[in-house]
């Protein structure tokens, strides 16, 4: 499933989402932290990004 | 295979009897880019500052020393409320998630209950991040079957991208500074 879809498929009405352009090497500590606060977290790579737009 | 000094000095005694102008010899000895910089053309250290290879002038800068202007994910994470949503954007921006992340660009996206998405930039220090962050920001949060403004601003935000850097920080910092508090 494309990244866009998959971020579309889970913010149905009423929900919000962060969306940021980072530069990130360990995913454990922001996953944890966001996990806490409720949040799902979705990554691309950047060029990955590109590439499928 | 380099000059040898006998061949060198045949060379010279020959170039002297038959009228050839003089040229200077390099001593086989030393390294001819002794005393030359060594340019780069990327991140490759290739030949002498200066030279040229192909079409490409060799340059002494090096990509890995410069700051980075955007990052290498995008990352999205979908909360349950915007209270929910700005709690989560206030924990990557604290000191603390620095040293897990660096944060070029964020925005805040909700969708209402008719599907109308509503989104807020969060300030950058580049124009050029702060677009990217707002391209997927409209996208996602607008690809759904509700219609929202997400096109009309992507395209705006591709026709910004079309100026020269230059020019587009000169217009983010005016438009900063210009901005009522």
């Amino acid at each position: 499933m494309d990244f866009v879809d998959e971020v579309s498929a889970s913010l149905t009405p009423g929900k919000a989402a962060v969306v940021a352009d980072v530069d990130e090497v360990w995913v454990t500590p922001i996953d944890t932290r966001l996990g806490a606060l409720g949040g799902t977290t979705f990554r691309r790579f950047r060029g990955e990004a590109i590439d499928a737009e | 295979m380099g000059i040898t000094p006998s061949r060198a000095s045949r060379l010279a005694r020959a170039w002297r009897a038959h009228g050839v102008p003089r040229r200077r010899v390099p001593d086989p000895g030393v390294r001819v880019r002794r005393n030359l910089e060594i340019g780069r053309i990327g991140r490759r250290t290739l030949i002498p500052a200066g030279r040229r290879l192909h079409s490409i002038v060799a340059n002494r800068r090096d990509s890995r020393k410069e700051p980075r202007e955007v990052g290498n994910k995008i990352l999205v994470s979908v909360f349950d409320s915007e209270q929910a949503a700005f709690e989560g954007l206030t924990a990557l921006k604290e000191p603390a998630s620095g040293r897990d992340i660096t944060l070029y660009a964020s925005s805040v996206i909700a969708k209402d209950p008719r599907a109308l998405c509503l989104s807020s930039r969060g300030r950058t220090r580049d124009p050029s991040a702060r677009s990217w962050a707002w391209s997927p920001a409209a996208s996602s949060g607008c690809s759904g079957p509700g219609r929202c403004r997400g096109g009309r601003v992507r395209r705006r935000v591709q026709r910004a991208d079309v100026r020269p850097l230059q020019r587009r920080r000169e217009a983010w910092t005016s438009s900063t500074r210009s901005r009522p508090r």
